[in-house]
């Protein structure tokens, strides 16, 4: 504590914090610095530990260290990812300074694998790849996992239909579960916490909102790494839920002998909108023919036409400035007459506001020899582009470790969040909930300023031609809120009984609430008695566990082994308790009281795992390792006398650069590896049992009872995926070039399929275990280093790439196929034997056989096909990134363009915009004047198509178009969802420690940030949406768009500084 | 070390307790059991009777069928169409035989319960006589088994061995009640648990199901009315299987109610149901006005213009009445009664507790009119014609008193506009039927049958809809069976049914994807096609339907 302080106040926190963990008297001190051997510069975060302690302290920017070993005639060692351990004995000096020779072999980089264990890389038989450290704080996104966005082969990333704050949808290596989960497991800490979201927008109709997921509550500055374990593989160690693969966080501590430092991140974005739905500008609301207007009314003895409130379609006049009946007038107003003309283009555009989204941390961490501790403090506020969106998240989290003796060592963590939610925007199809529906097929003669200051004057939402609810009625009367307030926490005793035998107890806790309520209020005009809904959520994830672990070189000539067993007990609960009210008796009293009728509803699901496990390791003379690894699991969702699964695995990784002594300039490190796996998903709640349930509400005081539709699986069993994988990693040029490349095969079998069946026989579903998704890709990662300059300039890059096929191979018998999504069009998404995952099934358009569409000789409207046709798929076949860094004294500049390719996208957006005519490209054929280009079949006395004609018949607008929609065409609505994008330039400075000297600050760092800013290339132009949203997280609702928000442009400024 | 060695003792104690739960896996079966579910052990056969008889309401209901047969009117005036409805399919399996097969599997053995179990065979014939009258063939005899047992894909029953069954199920239902025995008590949302008055219903039942095979088995339909001959049936109000909708929660009321309260305060013809020209013309007669007007006429209907913006007092005269038809017609065909005005449902429709009729006796005497009539059973048809239109003016009569203190919520809530010139109480007063005008209507020669057997079977018909009304389902039967009342739809060479009214519905297309063996075996007995036109077993009266005086053949028949 010698250090000067910058404030009292600090001052008195770290007094506190540092008071927290147990000090320790000094035994002896041993400092000095240590440096590269490369060029002598020193080494900052050199780890520095007495042999066998569990801890030890690192270097600071200078390079310098203190450490406090047991006595004279310990071993310090010196470690450094990239760099060779060395290990010095103190032998009675005090100062000990040292060059660390670069690691071009890498043998010693370590990797943390399933449940926290390390490893070293070199070990490892199987493909995990980490995100860097500064990938994670600068580009801001406020959901962690669109941090994995382009970065990691093989990994998709999804934005929530809702925008930001929404969830985020990540798949990696395809999608693997009918119904089940597919998305992977988090572990935060060692602990998996809860990513489950609560009634998912599952259909296109009534509302929903996207409150946010589990993993979105995670505190992106208190992330140190993350590491992706990306299949069966790398996770069967996690058994039942390790098959979709998991993502390990590791959060930041305090480090242990470095005193005490403050770290405060200073961030702002601001969101613009980057694409918005293209309208047309030339039509008004009506509807061709006789119904072109409504009612004639005489103004000043002139008869006008009225644009009918209730013409929903824009197939009416065209907005020339001729005069109709002006709808827009307060009731009473005399009769008036309004200049038909189009509104500024902008102006749906203009109804967005600018998003801001600010994110503060300040950290302080302190250390003693023995102790250290690190407590975070973190608010974002988000204020999104729809108005009175807004979410704000405070979160706290006290990380604390402590070695009460050389042997034992205690650490806990506690992480509170408490997350506010104003009115996430409403999803889906239903124009009483998504203003973006709304906004997309109103009339485009609507004076939106008109529709603000007649909300604002009357309160109403009023009844206007092509607009079901006044977007401004819409975003400012029906308001939303959800708090939750979420504990995540640890606490874990480790003791060291040898330098090779240790034992880690650990006990860890999620669990949040969070109350969710929904207000419809009165209103006259259009007439709504109100409602009210008020939810809470409680959800529980208890882990327990053991892990005993056993270490030990040369156990035989050349063989090093370690040896892990433990034992877990998960427990989840879910509880949903809340109530639905309707028919307000006064207006504008949101309380139960005031309420006609009341429905109260309550749901309680949990499941019990209990787990014991082994990991083995055997290496040989460093260069040929083989992983065992088995997992029992007792899941109690399965069925009677089923609940005992067991997982294997194992794994090799063969450095043939060093068996073979090849290494080179070249070749610097060569390694190849193969791994065989299994892993579960082990389904649902509640699929064993079947049985009646009573009505909530009794009838005229009698108890009704009905029997459950489902035909339960007594002995359920888990799904079950076997994943073959090889790899191979090279490192060229003096590493200066790296390359991963993997092939895996995973095939996903006892499928928990809930069939449809005939409900004659009395149930609707029955669960069955069967069916196989076979899914196998390549995923290759490049890094480079093309230039580096002794003047200090640098340019660091990374590329990936990957290629997934995901094949339904079997479903259950007698069934060939199974209903995914309805889209509520005449588009499902379908899983059939033998096709890719995830088919777009609907009509196509009529053909003849040079590829020319069939017209109705009827109507001069397009025909489609009478049978179903597969039109597209929403699996991307590849994802990738290249992402660059270019580092010049204190500058880096960094880019990162992803892509998706190869997959298709189901839009209702663009089913909606040209049935209803709002699309800009439906101008077109509007004025009677030109034929769809076409042919119309001729036919025989018999009805048989003899041969083609080219079309000649004049349509109008609703013909040519909106016929499209009624039709059921459901090709036209299927569009390409390939896309590359600049996700993030982050342009940074950090201040010279020559500079920083004269200053209290140990590093300072500026740095201007952009996010999603530009879409190199999509398909989607002319409808101007992006191909980037699906509506919920379900493995079906994949390349599903529905009224998406508009996707926006980030732009931000980053400030990170340390003292 | 002592320290030390205590941690370390109790690291292994958790270690031990760890291992130990992973060997206990007892409670697992307990945990994944949802707190919600009851065991068939645990269920009441009292909760499913209610469940049963709630959801049932008044029955199946068949998209438009009220269409088909004149009751009502589609407001699209479109013709009728190739259309999917899976509604009563699913409704019939999954929410009503379903609950009664379980009733019948948790009584059957135990001889004290033989009122619960009869009870259930009985509302079992009733809901199946409904799902086979819309379809067809159906699964029958596979269909309600336990979890474990069930056929996922039954096969489909002719229809002439499932209405064997009936007639078999309702002649031993009726013999095992027992008034000595326990029964159902106000779980029983129709009667209370009355033994008697199930004994009553189910001989009545068994009548109606007689009456519907007379023209494809007359032998079946003779045995089991002369079966009847001296059994109880339906003769009185109290009779009456009804159940009443409950003002408590939005579900459970009177949908029409919840339906106009969640709109805009204005009744028009847009928005609301409208009276079928077979029941108006029932109603009012086919002719003059000499005729004192069935005061029926004014609680069942309103009247309202067609364009649905202006509403006529309520006092007015029912000169106005009209309606449009389906199918691409003249206009003077279709508006015959003049171009403007329209029946709607009269504000009594629109209470929030009303009666949902499941069965009445006043169909009972319509059914023994016929039997009567065409010498089934012994009997005056003349007589029972009578009764049955006596028992359909106290069935309203009871339906205006029982519903004429909710009007005012209504009144208030379609408002000003359609009380013109009118208040609650003169309205009231207006609508209610007085003495005088029952027994002038009476006394005038509608109740009275006249001509030819076939003309009198048109007049039982058409006044028999009135009393059905507003059972829809049943009114379609009757109106496939004996081809009355005459229904007014246009030939319409465009329309896939040509204009004229479906005989039966579609399966559901799920059935040819999930169960396509016993679906293709079942289509291959009606020729190999799922048609709306193909009759039923039962649909044998070659005569029907019969034709409308004001419909313009333009083309030869085309049903089959």
């Amino acid at each position: 504590m010698k250090r000067k302080l910058p404030s009292k106040r600090i001052l008195l926190i770290c007094i506190i914090l540092i008071s927290m963990v147990k000090l320790q008297a000094q035994r002896h001190t041993v400092t000095g610095s240590v440096t590269s051997a490369e060029d002598g510069a020193p080494l900052p975060g050199v780890s520095v530990m007495a042999q066998g302690a569990l801890s030890g302290t690192t270097t600071d920017n200078k390079g310098n260290y203190s450490l406090s070993v047991p006595n004279g005639k310990a071993k310090i060692v010196f470690s450094s990812t990239g760099f060779i351990n060395q290990t010095i004995s103190v032998s009675g000096k005090s100062a000990i300074n040292l060059a660390l020779t670069r690691d071009t072999k890498q043998l010693s980089e370590v990797v943390v694998t399933a449940l926290g264990i390390t490893k070293q890389k070199k070990a490892v038989g199987f493909a995990t790849q980490e995100l860097a450290k500064k990938d994670l704080t600068e580009a801001r996104d406020v959901n962690v996992a669109n941090y994995l966005t382009g970065k990691i082969a093989g990994v998709q990333v999804s934005l929530s239909a809702g925008g930001v704050g929404g969830s985020s949808k990540v798949i990696i290596r395809g999608i693997s579960s009918l119904v089940g989960e597919n998305q992977p497991l988090y572990v935060v800490d060692g602990v998996p916490i809860d990513n489950s979201k609560y009634n998912e927008k599952t259909d296109i109709y009534g509302s929903g909102r996207d409150y946010g997921d589990g993993i979105g509550n995670i505190n992106p500055q208190d992330i140190e790494s993350i590491n992706v374990l990306k299949g069966p593989n790398a996770t069967a160690l996690w058994g039942s839920r390790g098959s979709n693969g998991v993502i390990l966080i590791t959060t930041k501590s305090g480090k242990a002998g470095r005193g005490v430092a403050v770290e405060v991140n200073s961030n702002v974005t601001i969101d613009k909108i980057n694409l918005i739905p293209k309208v047309q500008n030339k039509y008004a609301t009506g509807y061709e023919d006789l119904n072109f207007y409504g009612d004639i009314v005489n103004i000043d003895g002139v008869d006008y036409s009225t644009l009918p409130s209730w013409h929903f379609e824009s197939d009416g006049p065209p907005m020339d400035g001729r005069l109709v009946v002006d709808p827009f007038v307060y009731p009473g107003t005399p009769p008036r007459t309004l200049k038909l003309l189009p509104q500024p283009a902008d102006n749906v555009r203009d109804f967005y506001k600018t998003g801001v989204v600010t994110n503060n941390s300040v950290a302080l961490t302190g250390g003693s020899e023995k102790s250290s501790a690190r407590l975070s403090i973190n608010n974002t506020t988000i204020n999104g582009i729809i108005p009175n969106h807004a979410e704000n998240q405070q979160s706290i989290t006290l990380r604390a470790l402590t070695n009460v003796t050389d042997k034992l060592s205690f650490e806990g963590k506690v992480n509170y969040i408490h997350k506010n939610a104003d009115n996430p925007p409403g999803l889906g199809g239903s124009a009483n909930n998504n203003v973006v529906r709304d906004l997309a097929a109103m009339g485009r003669y609507v004076p939106l300023p008109f529709l603000k200051e007649y909300y604002e004057k009357t309160g109403q939402a009023g009844s206007w031609p092509g607009i079901s609810l006044n977007p401004y009625y819409l975003v400012n009367e029906l308001k939303n809120n959800a708090v939750r307030d979420r504990f995540i926490s640890f606490i874990s005793m480790k003791y060291q009984f040898t330098s090779w035998l240790s034992l880690m107890a650990r006990s860890g806790l999620d669990a949040y609430s969070e109350r969710r309520l929904e207000k419809v209020p009165v209103s006259e005009s259009p007439f709504n008695s109100g409602s009210l809904t008020d939810e809470t959520y409680l959800t529980k994830e208890s882990n327990n566990d053991v892990l005993l672990t056993a270490s030990k070189d040369n156990i035989a000539k050349n063989f090093n082994a370690a040896v892990s067993v433990g034992a877990s007990l998960l427990k989840t609960s879910h509880r949903i308790q809340g109530w639905n009210g309707i028919d307000f008796k006064v207006p504008g009293i949101y309380d139960i009281s005031n309420l006609s009728n009341v429905t109260p509803y309550y749901s309680f699901v949990q499941r019990e795992m209990q787990s014991a496990y082994f990991s083995g390791d055997l290496g040989y003379k460093e260069f040929l390792f083989l992983t065992i690894t088995g997992r029992n699991d007792w899941s109690s969702v399965l069925g009677v006398g089923n609940f005992s699964f067991f997982y294997p695995s194992v794994s090799s990784s063969f450095i043939f650069t060093e068996a073979f002594k090849l290494q080179s300039k070249v070749l610097t490190f060569g390694k190849v590896r193969a791994s065989y796996a299994q892993a579960g998903n082990d389904g649902a709640s509640y699929l064993t049992k079947s049985g009646y349930f009573l009505g909530s509400t009794p009838f005229n005081g009698q108890s009704l009872a009905f029997q459950s539709n489902n035909i339960p699986l007594f002995d359920l069993k888990n799904e079950l995926k076997k994943s073959v994988e090889f790899g191979a990693e090279l490192r060229l040029f003096n590493d200066r070039v790296g390359l991963d490349v993997t092939y895996y095969n995973s095939n996903t079998n006892n499928q928990i399929v809930p069939v449809t069946i005939s409900v004659a026989s009395g149930y609707t579903t029955k669960i069955v275990n069967a069916g196989n998704i076979e899914n196998k890709g390549i995923e290759i990662a490049l890094r480079a280093t093309p230039v580096q300059l002794k003047s200090g300039f640098r340019w660091d890059m990374s590329f990936n790439y990957a290629h997934n096929q995901s094949k339904v191979t079997e479903l259950a018998p007698g069934l060939n196929s199974f209903q995914l999504y309805n889209t509520g069009q005449s588009n499902v998404i379908e899983a059939r034997v033998g096709e890719r995952f995830g088919n777009i099934v609907g009509y196509k358009y009529k053909r003849a056989p040079d590829g020319q569409i069939v017209v109705n000789p009827n109507d001069g409207s397009y025909m489609r096909e009478d049978t179903l046709s597969i039109l597209g798929n929403v699996t991307p076949k590849w994802v990738g990134g290249l992402n660059n860094t270019i580092y010049y004294k204190g500058f880096s500049l960094n880019f990162l363009i992803d892509f998706v390719q190869g997959n298709q996208i189901n839009s209702d957006t663009r089913y909606r915009m040209v049935a209803n005519g709002t699309a800009a490209f439906t101008t077109k054929y509007r004025e009677h004047s030109e034929p769809l280009p076409g042919v119309i079949e001729t036919k025989d006395a018999n009805g048989n198509v003899t041969g083609y004609t080219p079309n000649t018949i004049l349509v109008d607008g609703q013909t040519a178009w909106s016929y499209r929609a009624w039709g059921q065409i459901g090709e036209e609505f299927v569009m390409n969802g390939s896309f590359v994008m600049l996700r993030e330039v982050v342009l940074g400075y950090s201040l010279q420690p020559s500079f920083l000297k004269k200053t209290p600050f140990k590093s300072m760092r500026f740095s201007v940030v952009g996010r999603n800013l530009w879409y190199i290339e999509e398909h989607m132009k002319g409808m101007g949406i992006s191909p980037e949203t699906n509506l919920n997280t379900k493995a079906g609702a994949t390349g599903v768009e529905v009224f998406s928000m508009p996707t926006t442009r980030s732009y931000g400024l980053n400030l990170n500084f340390t003292f | 070390m002592k320290k030390y060695n205590k941690i370390i003792k109790n690291i292994g104690v958790l270690v031990l307790m760890i291992m130990l739960a992973n060997s206990c896996t007892k409670k697992f079966e307990r945990l994944n059991t949802q707190a919600s579910l009851l065991s068939e052990d645990l269920v009441k056969p009292e909760f499913l009777l209610s469940g049963v008889q709630y959801s049932a309401g008044t029955g199946l209901d068949a998209r438009n069928d009220g269409d088909y047969c004149g009751m009502t009117v589609r407001q699209d005036n479109a013709p009728f169409v190739d259309e999917f409805d899976d509604a009563a399919w699913y409704t019939t399996y999954t929410s009503l035989t379903n609950n009664l097969a379980a009733i019948i599997r948790k009584t059957e053995a135990d001889p004290d319960l033989v009122n619960k179990k009869a009870i259930a065979r009985i509302l079992k014939v009733w809901i199946f006589s409904q799902a086979t009258d819309i379809y067809g063939d159906i699964p029958y005899f596979d269909a309600n088994k336990v979890p474990d047992e069930a056929n996922t894909s039954p096969k489909y029953d002719t229809q002439q061995s499932i209405y064997e069954d009936f007639f078999k199920e309702l002649k031993e239902a009726a013999a095992e009640l027992d008034p000595a025995k326990e029964s159902y008590g106000s779980a029983d949302l129709y009667y209370g648990g009355d033994v008697t008055k199930w004994k009553k219903f189910a001989n009545s039942l068994r009548l109606r199901l007689a009456l519907r095979v007379r023209y494809v088995d007359p032998q079946m339909a003779q045995t089991n009315m002369s079966d009847l001959q001296d059994s109880d049936l339906m003769t009185s109000r109290s009779d009456d299987a009804l159940i009443y909708t409950a003002n408590d929660i939005d579900a459970h009321k009177n949908g029409s109610y919840i339906d106009l309260i969640n709109r805009p305060p204005q009744l028009d013809y847009v928005d609301h149901q409208l009276v079928g020209k077979a029941i108006l013309d029932a109603l009012v007669g086919n002719s003059d006005r000499s005729h004192p007007l069935d005061p029926r006429t004014k609680v069942l209907t309103d009247s309202a213009r067609l364009d649905g913006r202006t509403i006529v007092p309520p006092h007015a005269p029912f000169g106005f009445r009209a309606q449009p038809l389906l199918g691409v017609v003249p206009v003077e065909n279709k508006y015959p009664y003049g171009s403007s005005s329209v029946s709607i449902y009269s504000l009594f429709w629109y209470v929030p507790v009303i009666e949902r009729p499941v069965f009445r006796a006043s169909e009972v005497y319509f059914a023994l009119a016929e039997a009567a009539l065409f010498n089934l059973r012994a009997g005056d048809a003349d007589a029972y014609y009578k009764k049955g239109i006596e028992a359909g003016v106290i069935q309203v009569q009871d339906f205006y008193n029982k519903t004429k203190d909710q009007v005012g919520e209504v009144f208030d809530l379609v408002g000003p506009d359609y009380a013109r010139g009118s208040t609650l109480n003169s309205f009231l007063a207006y609508k209610e039927m007085k003495q005088s005008e029952i027994d002038a209507f009476l006394a005038s020669p509608t109740t009275t049958l006249t001509g030819t057997d076939e003309e009198k079977l048109e007049q039982i018909i058409n006044q028999k809809m009135i009393v059905l009304y507003p059972n829809t389902l049943e009114g379609w039967s009757e109106w496939r069976r004996t081809g009355y009342p005459r229904v007014l739809v246009a030939p319409n060479e465009a329309s896939t049914l040509h204009g004229v009214s479906p005989r039966r519905k579609h399966y559901p297309n799920g059935e040819r994807l999930v169960n396509s063996n016993s679906f293709n075996e079942a289509i291959g007995r009606m020729g190999g096609k799922d048609d709306l036109l193909t009759r039923l077993w039962w649909d044998a009266n070659t005569a029907a339907p019969h034709a409308h005086p004001g419909m313009v053949e333009t083309r030869a028949t085309p049903w089959k």
